[in-house]
């Protein structure tokens, strides 16, 4: 384990993955600064790119564009009170007050330092935990992952947004759509319609970029613009002094460690945690009436708590292939299209790469911290670009991605086909995540399902029997049902009556 | 339309998906059709689940009908998925970097996104960013249509 800790270290300091993680946070920068494009999309749209890469350098940008989209997100945030990602909301609150105060370079400095101890509290939880997760996780067998992907499912369905029945049906349809291609324990296609395209399974990337980039592009155009009053420079210094970071650092700590646990639960990501650990700053602060006038802890927690995240969410994505957060799904995406399949050989077969990514977390950090005091007041122009300028570009990115992958024009058509799913679906509150992770741990509960029913000779009693599997299938049992109205409606009449 | 409709109709688009996959795996092996057959059935009865709780939410049994707060340009919407449909459809016929500027060009100009000088600028300047990226950098064998 030790000699692929060092492999990794050594491979992120090679001059073609240092410029890859350099290049990447700085493009996710770039795309986090700019509001209506999330890091997920952003990941979505540049994992074709990355095909011509080796597996470790373009997971390497990959994971790199995600943490730095997660302090760009502050960027629109802090100047234009629209968060530039999902995961910057809570950093409008007090963000922008403070900007309007002529305290912009604060706010983004403050945002900044946030982001850089939050990516180095998760990398360093990312270091120690995932090997120690990864070296329990090789001892499962077929069924002890079934267990595990159930419950990976049932727990991203149950904390999605929206209600669990909408969750779940988001899932289980990417389950549904996960089974369309060649059996792979019978040889025989299934659901192909007989078209030759479809002989391979849906390409999940090709379904990624549409689930997640079109609807985007159509929201960017759906409305007219807001009209937000910009902050239109940053006068003060970006670099906070030592006394300013001393007296925010316990609120870092305490939202790193938010983020970093909101990471692990799969379905949760930045956009949750950073809500979390706002509101624990909140509780906590001597002066909560504050809070929402600018206060410099109102924008160190969340900040703190969703680049934390990034760490926290690649926890169970390495070690379990059950992906944290939408954003690590798209990942995964990424390591399937260099072959690797997700899971705990992630650890093993793949631990060159796996190892160079968490390092790269790390290095990302460092560099997202030196570009950010560089980069940030020119990055004002990137807010200044209109939403429907935007959307067209998008659209034509999406089109020449999905064509990348296998150079096919049906599965550009595709990937037009789950952008409109897509649309719909956001249009009535349903998860989108849910329905990618389906997509992606289709494959493995279908192929351990088999192995385990040979196993017992098609008992279903082994799911049972196994303690794991038991265990972990009563998990996703208490996950559901803590979910449920009557759970819900049960527990506040209990609150009520103590 | 209105939200409740919306789920009625995301329910009823679920449940034929669940009985085609269920009505297709009926032809297949008992080991190859198993896992098709557990997930559409839990499909079905989920849909049936959002079927039925859109029905109690409905605002004629006491929930309340949300509208969407600004205004969504619905036609703007569809135009612009056609304009997609059509762009898709053009790129093998015209060629990527025909289709490409031109989709560009009608879509900018119905949205009126920015203005004349910048559009044209945007709509030449992309495509050559395209072909640096995917052609020169990731050597893509891109679509080439009338050009060729």
């Amino acid at each position: 384990m030790f000699a692929n800790v060092i492999l990794g270290l050594t491979n992120v300091f090679s001059l073609h993955n240092f410029l890859a993680i350099a290049f990447g946070t700085f493009l996710g920068l770039v795309v986090g600064a700019m509001p209506g494009l999330s890091a997920t999309m952003a990941i979505a749209l540049l994992v074709p790119v990355t095909f011509a890469m080796p597996p470790d350098t373009g997971i390497s940008m990959l994971a790199s564009i995600y943490m730095g989209a997660m302090y760009g997100g502050s960027i629109a945030a802090v100047l234009i009170r629209t968060p530039g990602t999902p995961a910057a909301a809570a950093t409008t609150v007090d963000g922008y007050p403070m900007a309007q105060r002529g305290e912009a370079g604060r706010a983004l400095g403050i945002s900044l330092t946030a982001s850089f101890v939050g990516g180095v509290v998760s990398s360093c939880v990312l270091l120690t935990l995932a090997p120690i997760l990864g070296w329990v996780a090789v001892m499962f067998g077929p069924v002890e992952l079934f267990g595990i992907a159930v419950l990976g499912m049932t727990i991203l369905a149950s904390l999605s947004q929206g209600s669990v029945i909408k969750g779940l049906l988001a899932g289980t349809i990417g389950l549904l759509f996960s089974t369309v291609g060649m059996d792979s324990i019978t040889g025989i296609p299934r659901f192909t319609l007989g078209n030759i395209n479809l002989f391979g399974g849906i390409p999940f990337t090709v379904a990624l970029i549409g689930l997640f980039s079109i609807p985007q592009a159509l929201r960017l155009i759906e409305k007219d613009s807001d009209g937000a009053v910009q902050t239109n420079r940053i006068t003060d210094k970006i670099l906070r002094p030592w006394s300013e970071v001393k007296m925010l650092l316990p609120t870092f700590l305490r939202s790193s460690i938010i983020g970093v646990f909101t990471g692990i639960i799969p379905g949760t990501g930045g956009d949750t945690a950073c809500w979390f650990a706002y509101n624990e700053a909140k509780r906590r602060s001597d002066e909560p009436d504050s809070f929402g006038k600018g206060s410099p802890y109102g924008i160190a927690a969340p900040e703190a708590a969703n680049n934390a995240v990034v760490g926290g969410a690649l926890v169970p994505t390495i070690t379990l292939g059950i992906p944290g957060s939408s954003s690590t799904a798209v990942l995964m995406g990424g390591l399937m299209i260099h072959g690797i399949m997700p899971g705990p050989s992630l650890m093993t077969e793949y631990a060159g790469v796996t190892y160079t990514l968490i390092w790269a977390v790390l290095l990302s950090t460092v560099v997202m911290f030196v570009e950010g005091l560089f980069f940030t007041k020119a990055c004002i122009f990137v807010t200044r670009i209109g939403n429907k300028v935007l959307s067209v570009a998008v659209v034509v990115l999406c089109v020449i991605g999905a064509f990348a992958i296998n150079n096919n024009l049906f599965e550009v058509g595709l990937m037009l086909a789950f952008g409109i799913l897509g649309y719909f679906m956001d249009k009535i509150k349903i998860p989108v995540a849910p329905l990618v992770v389906g997509l992606i741990l289709g494959r493995m509960l279908d192929v351990s399902l088999h192995q385990s029913l040979l196993i017992s000779q098609g008992s279903w009693m082994i799911f049972l029997t196994n303690p794991i599997c038991a265990v972990l299938l009563l998990l996703a049992l208490i996950s559901l049902i803590q979910s449920t109205p009557m759970y819900v409606a049960w527990r506040r009449k209990r609150r009520a009556r103590a | 339309m209105k939200s409740t409709t919306q789920h009625y109709l995301f329910s009823a688009f679920s449940m034929a998906l669940s009985l085609f996959f269920l009505q297709k795996s009926l032809s297949m092996s008992r080991t190859a059709a198993r896992f098709p057959q557990l997930i559409a059935g839990l499909v079905l009865i989920l849909a049936l689940a959002m079927a039925f709780q859109t029905w109690k939410r409905a605002p004629g049994f006491g929930g309340e009908e949300k509208e969407p707060s600004a205004p969504i340009h619905h036609v703007r919407v569809a135009v612009y998925v056609a304009a997609m449909v059509l762009y898709i459809f053009l790129i093998p016929r015209l060629g990527y970097f025909i289709a490409t500027p031109l989709f560009m060009l009608v879509s900018y100009g119905y949205f009126r996104a920015t203005g004349p000088v910048r559009t044209v600028l945007i709509c030449l300047g992309f495509p050559v960013f395209i072909y640096l990226l995917f052609v020169l950098f990731l050597k893509l064998p891109i679509p080439l249509g009338l050009m060729e």
